[in-house]
This record gives structure tokens, sequence and C-alpha cells, in this order.
């Protein structure tokens, strides 16, 4: 969603059927699908300096670069 | 597109926080032999219940600021049920997701990950006590899952997929042509 709903205008509130979906779609899209700024911890495979998720991330990193990077070792969004 | 980031978000992804908390371990005896998986756990379990508890509680403000409809806030708690419905209608099978490694990126990188994840889990294991190295999954495919795979059904191939992580199993949330 992060990626490619770049507009959150994008999802149609005024839809008759679908509308109210809309509103919280924005809402969510605006307030909790980006990484949260300011983290005082490391939160990615990546860079952990820990054995299992470093042995991990440089494998899967060998077959999607881009997905590797975003691998987390916790659910903070 | 509307109702696949929906169903995604209201129905589906959820069940990734719940199993979440089966790959997670905050006992304070962990502090000592991996503090860093420790701390991912504490994280998790706490947005895990500001995600289902505390979430429902922004709806006040919300509507009274004109972004969501006054429903929104009725004391049924419309997203709660909504949230409990995908949760009570349980994780499927799909045994045949392999399949789709070769029309998915997201497939393919899931597969072939789980297989390095859980072979790494087994040298590691040691280092993490108490803890189902499936459900441990869950936490770095949730995030995948929320930064992808809902961009699949912006790209016309309307794919959402995930991972089943206790059962050992995948599903797909839906398949539109």
């Amino acid at each position: 969603m992060d990626w490619n709903l770049k507009d959150p205008l994008w999802l149609d509130v005024d839809d008759p059927r679908f509308g109210k979906m809309a509103e919280v779609g924005r809402v969510v899209k605006v307030g909790f699908v980006s990484d949260v700024p300011g983290l005082y911890f490391h939160k990615r495979f990546k860079g952990s300096g820990h054995p299992f998720y470093e042995a991990v991330y440089k494998k899967a990193a060998k077959i999607n670069k881009k997905l590797a990077d975003n691998m987390d070792t916790c659910i903070i969004k | 597109m509307l109702t696949l980031t929906e169903l995604s978000f209201a129905a589906q992804h959820v069940k990734l926080h719940a199993m979440a908390n089966w790959g997670v371990n905050v006992d304070e005896a962990l502090a000592d032999v991996n503090p860093f998986f420790r701390q991912s756990s504490v994280v998790t379990v706490l947005y895990n219940y500001f995600g289902y508890t505390s979430f429902n509680g922004f709806f006040e403000t919300w509507a009274k600021e004109g972004l969501v409809s006054p429903g929104w806030m009725k004391p049924e708690r419309p997203l709660v049920q909504a949230f409990n419905h995908g949760i009570k209608a349980n994780v499927w099978q799909h045994s045949q997701i392999v399949e789709l490694v070769k029309y998915s990126e997201f497939v393919n990188f899931v597969v072939q990950v789980r297989a390095i994840f859980t072979a790494e889990f087994q040298k590691h294991k040691d280092l993490f006590p108490g803890t189902d190295g499936e459900a441990s999954e869950s936490k770095w495919v949730y995030n995948l899952f929320e930064t992808h795979s809902r961009s699949l059904s912006n790209n016309s191939l309307l794919l959402l997929s995930c991972f089943q992580c206790l059962l050992v199993l995948f599903f797909i949330h839906s398949i539109t042509a």
C-alpha cells in the first residue's frame, strides 16, 4: 500500500456501496502505513547485527534485495 | 482496489498480528540470552494491543474532524467486527501456492525465504527459547504483506497473498483477474 497507493484520494469516499471502506482506507494510508519515524531501536533484519536475522537477510537479499530490505524483526506499524 | 484494500486491512492482515503472538517471547530471562529478540517481542505484543484494542478509540476524533462517518464510532465497533470476522474466517490451506511462484515476485520471495528462515532458525534455535519458529515468520511476512501485496492489486495482478505461519501452509487472500 505504501509503495503503490501514492494518493489516498484515489479511494472514493463517495462510492455509494464502498465509500465507508474508503474513509478508513484513507486514514490508514495516511497515518499507519509508512514506516514510523524516530524509532530509537532497530527493527530490520538488515543491519540488526544479530546472527540469526543477518544470516536470513544475507541469503534473502540474493533473491530479492528490495523485499529483503523490508523484512522486519517486529511489528511496529 | 478499494475492496481488496479493505479486505487486506480489516479482515486478513489482523491474522498475521495474531499469529505473531506465537512467535515472540517477552520473558525477562531472555534479556540475557537474546535481548534483541526480546525487544522485538515486546514491541510486537504492544503494537498488537494498539491495533486491536486501541485503534478503535481514534474514530471519535476522526469523526469529529470529518475524516470518517460517525457510524464508525458506534458502540458496536464496526471495524473491530470486521477484524473479528476475518479472524473467525480462519486461515485456509492453499497447498498449490507454489504454482504462483512464476507469476508473483512476492510469492516467489516468500516461498524461498521461508525455507531459509526455517533452516536458519534450526541453527539458532538456542537463541529463541519458548518460541514457535513458524509464528516468528509472520512478523517479517507481515511487513512485506503490508508494503507489497497491495501493490500487486494496483498493478492489475490483483493478487493478495500471505503466509500461513502456524500450520506451515500458505493461503491466498484473493485472486482476481
